[in-house]
């Protein structure tokens, strides 16, 4: 669902930052030039409503990034934020690399964000799938997400999938 | 209703009688009006066909033309999808009094199909048909909520309980002599602190863990006035003169036990030049 979202919503963002929520990273510019013309209005990570309420929000989609931490958590968590703690820039960008990937393999099963922890050694990746009939070929996908992952990152990863019935599930809200 | 057409005399005139008993029935059956042998002849009797290969059902009813048959299949996706394809899930048929460390042994990913409890997580100002709708936030179900915090459910009291019984067999009893901190003190009067560093990466070597610090007091040493004097002025500004403790700290070697074992050889060094 936020696949498809995402593909029909990516023409009206000004940045491009990946519609994810990522711990320690502000989603607000404060670039000096604009904040004279400007007064802060940034308009990233939220939607026009449309006229006939057609476009439907999944419940992280339907929150402003400025409700992070109030209704709606983060979707990567590490611990690159605390006071003494390198590796900030790595582990974000092996963020977006998890998401691209993710997202390249799965497609369109692919039902919500990726939800990524880690916890000491190992990345625990979460999803939401839409599966088909045949379950053989997700299990392939599963497997080759985790083998590649695990090379690529150099750690252990585990990727847990739950399934949604249907797309429309996961709608929390028409505008 | 359409007879088999042939074109020889004698068949026509069945033909014709045909046409008028089936018009006849036709009518009769649509006035709803029975005759009292029709109403019961119908019923459990098997029906012969007569010379013409008919049955009485077939002259009687008007069988109509289906256009569109009745079960046809719509390709809009909205398909139900078999049952067989989705189990109950576990949550619904687990007891009370389940085992729940067996359940969720280690730290995992909220499944709701697996926890028995009717969480929710979400703020709410849903509309109409979708989950939100009742003013409640969003069940467990598709709840990305629920899956992004942190849970403890690996840790609950009945898991440590059994844990600690696990390790209770490998563990000693605290050394008798050595209740107090004086105690302690007197009887291991240099005091060694490391640190090791918890975090989430790739590699679990920290450089900030290379450090040692090794602390004790003047008063363990033996030393005469003059070589307390000189250990003053080489220690400098690592002793405390109220206290009498001495800190060393090292962290010039990339590994923890390399500075351990440069410190005790500046202990050593300190002791016999001092003297």
């Amino acid at each position: 669902m936020a696949a498809l979202m995402t593909l029909r919503k990516l023409g009206s963002f000004p940045l491009t930052i990946p519609y994810v929520a990522l711990r320690g990273i502000s989603t607000t510019c404060t670039n000096a030039a604009t904040v004279n013309k400007n007064r802060l209005h940034v308009r990233v990570g939220r939607f026009k409503p449309s006229k006939d309420k057609s476009i439907a929000l999944t419940y992280d989609e339907s929150k402003p990034p400025y409700k992070i931490g109030l209704e709606k958590a983060w979707n990567s968590w590490n611990t690159s934020n605390l006071k003494g703690e390198t590796r900030m820039s790595e582990t974000l960008t092996d963020d977006v690399f998890i998401q691209n990937f993710l997202k390249g393999t799965w497609g369109l099963m692919q039902a919500s964000d990726v939800v990524i922890k880690r916890r000491h050694n190992m990345i625990h990746i979460f999803m939401h799938i839409l599966p088909k009939r045949d379950l053989q070929p997700i299990y392939f996908l599963l497997g080759y997400s985790e083998e590649l992952l695990s090379s690529l990152l150099k750690c252990p990863v585990k990727l847990e999938l739950q399934s949604v019935q249907k797309p429309r599930d996961l709608i929390f809200k028409y505008i | 209703m359409a007879a088999p057409f042939s074109l020889c005399k004698g068949n026509k005139f069945l033909l014709c009688v045909n046409v008028i008993q089936n018009n006849l029935a036709f009518i009769s059956t649509s006035t709803f009006v029975k005759s009292p042998e029709t109403r019961n002849s119908n019923r459990n009797r098997r029906q012969r066909p007569d010379a013409a290969g008919k049955t009485p059902s077939d002259k009687k009813e008007f069988r109509k033309l289906l256009l569109v048959k009745k079960d046809a299949r719509r390709f809009d996706g909205s398909r139900e999808k078999p049952k067989d394809m989705y189990n109950p899930p576990r949550s619904k048929k687990m007891s009370v009094d389940v085992d729940w460390p067996s359940v969720w042994p280690v730290a995992q990913t909220y499944k709701q199909s697996v926890v028995p409890l009717p969480l929710r997580q979400g703020a709410v100002q849903g509309q109409e048909g979708t989950m939100g709708e009742h003013g409640l936030p969003p069940q467990g179900y598709a709840n990305t909520e629920l899956v992004k915090i942190p849970n403890f459910l690996h840790l609950t009291p009945r898991h440590i309980k059994q844990q600690c019984a696990a390790i209770k067999k490998f563990c000693t009893r605290w050394p008798e002599g050595l209740e107090t901190p004086q105690q302690m003190k007197e009887h291991f009067p240099l005091e060694v602190t490391t640190s090791d560093y918890c975090f989430s990466s790739n590699s679990v070597r920290d450089s900030r863990a290379r450090v040692v610090t090794f602390k004790f007091n003047m008063k363990d040493l033996q030393l005469d006035p003059h070589s307390q004097d000189k250990m003053k002025r080489l220690l400098g500004n690592r002793y405390d003169p109220q206290t009498g403790d001495i800190t060393l700290v090292a962290d010039r070697c990339p590994l923890k036990q390399q500075n351990y074992d440069y410190l005790r050889y500046v202990m050593t060094v300190l002791y016999f030049e001092s003297w």
